[in-house]
């Protein structure tokens, strides 16, 4: 005999599989991938969870836990509940040399401490989102070598009032570093802004 | 005392106390009140399942209410009473249909109890095996499911 289980109960069961792993059945049906990527089932999912990540009041992060590196490739409700519960506390993130994979997310704009963000040397795709220009407390950012492309968001960056370093070019295929007239220039190694916000120089090695 | 019969007509007699862990009774009984002695229908449980329900709730009358703190407490599927896990050896049907009593007669902790279950039964299976297990029908067309394979490609079975 075939028992039909209510979509309800199966919510109640994959809650209980592991925020790392329950995203593999999306797969499973239409339905299934509908609740999987509901705000309400990845909040319930990894609130459940929240014990297995770590110490959850961190300020410095020098390794990623698993479900750090979760957070690059996790889908948008994921990573923007992952953020609030597991990262927003903190205020130094060292995490460069970490074979780290995926995109880095737009929900990085709620990490609202953060003053030093290192991902260099990665394996990192995608752009650089806008959202870093609402990180107000960023005093330094390091994105070199890893594969990002398109446009640096700029004019987002000059509302980084704190922003003294900004390791961004080298290694990765961006182009508008600095200015229209840098655009094409690849091997930006450091763009220097003013406290206030300006772009004062870019070095280019 | 309270009168509940199955949707094969079977009558149980159990103590109130018992009764009262479904809200569902609990809510009937303070409907119609303490003098009526008319059975309670209950058209969507078995005999054979309601007589499981009554074992587990015989089980945990004693048990004291959650206490506040069991909220902030770690979580996992894993912590289950060794006496609860006894109980929740049965057949997958079985699984299934108690999860169903539970969850229409409105009793957390069995429900709670029979999810944690399945979730332990069901971790580590790949897709097709999910598919299987709760008899659901791939209705992606294969390039949709290729497009999430992608996209699932960081935690897609190894």
């Amino acid at each position: 005999m075939d028992y039909i289980i209510p979509l309800e109960i199966l919510e109640l069961i994959l809650v209980w599989i592991d925020p790392k792993h329950v995203l593999r059945y999306r797969r499973v049906s239409k339905v299934f991938n509908s609740f999987l990527l509901n705000r309400h089932f990845a909040r319930a999912n990894l609130q459940l969870h929240k014990s297995k990540y770590g110490t959850l009041n961190r300020e410095s992060s020098i390794e990623p836990t698993d479900y750090d590196r979760c957070w690059f490739v996790w889908p948008k409700a994921y990573q923007e509940i992952y953020a609030d519960i597991a990262l927003k506390t903190l205020t130094l993130v060292f995490w460069g040399d970490q074979n780290i994979h995926g995109t880095i997310p737009r929900a990085i704009g709620r990490l609202q401490n953060l003053q030093q963000l290192y991902l260099h040397r990665n394996m990192l795709t995608g752009e650089i989102p806008a959202e870093i220009g609402e990180l107000e407390s960023l005093g330094t950012i390091n994105f070199r070598h890893n594969r990002l492309r398109g446009n640096v968001p700029l004019i987002r960056f000059g509302n980084l009032r704190n922003l003294i370093f900004a390791y961004i070019s080298a290694g990765n295929s961006l182009c508008n570093v600095a200015s229209s007239s840098l655009s094409g220039v690849h091997e930006t190694v450091c763009a220097v802004f003013r406290k206030d916000g300006i772009l004062v120089e870019v070095l280019v090695g | 005392m309270v009168k509940i019969t199955s949707s094969d007509n079977q009558e149980f007699t159990i103590a109130k106390e018992i009764a009262n862990q479904s809200v569902l009774i609990k809510n009937m009984l303070e409907d119609v009140g303490e003098a009526d002695d008319q059975p309670i229908p209950l058209p969507n449980v078995s005999g054979a399942i309601l007589q499981k329900v009554i074992e587990y709730a015989t089980m945990h009358k004693d048990d004291p209410p959650a206490a506040p703190e069991e909220e902030t407490r770690p979580k996992s599927s894993e912590d289950i009473e060794e006496r609860d896990k006894e109980f929740m050896n049965v057949d997958q049907g079985t699984l299934f249909e108690v999860i169903l009593a539970a969850n229409y007669l409105d009793m957390k902790n069995l429900l709670d109890l029979g999810c944690k279950t399945v979730a332990n039964m069901i971790k580590g299976k790949s897709v097709e095996e999910i598919r299987k297990t709760f008899n659901i029908v791939n209705d992606f067309t294969p390039e949709e499911e290729e497009q999430i394979r992608k996209e699932n490609e960081w935690c897609e079975d190894r």
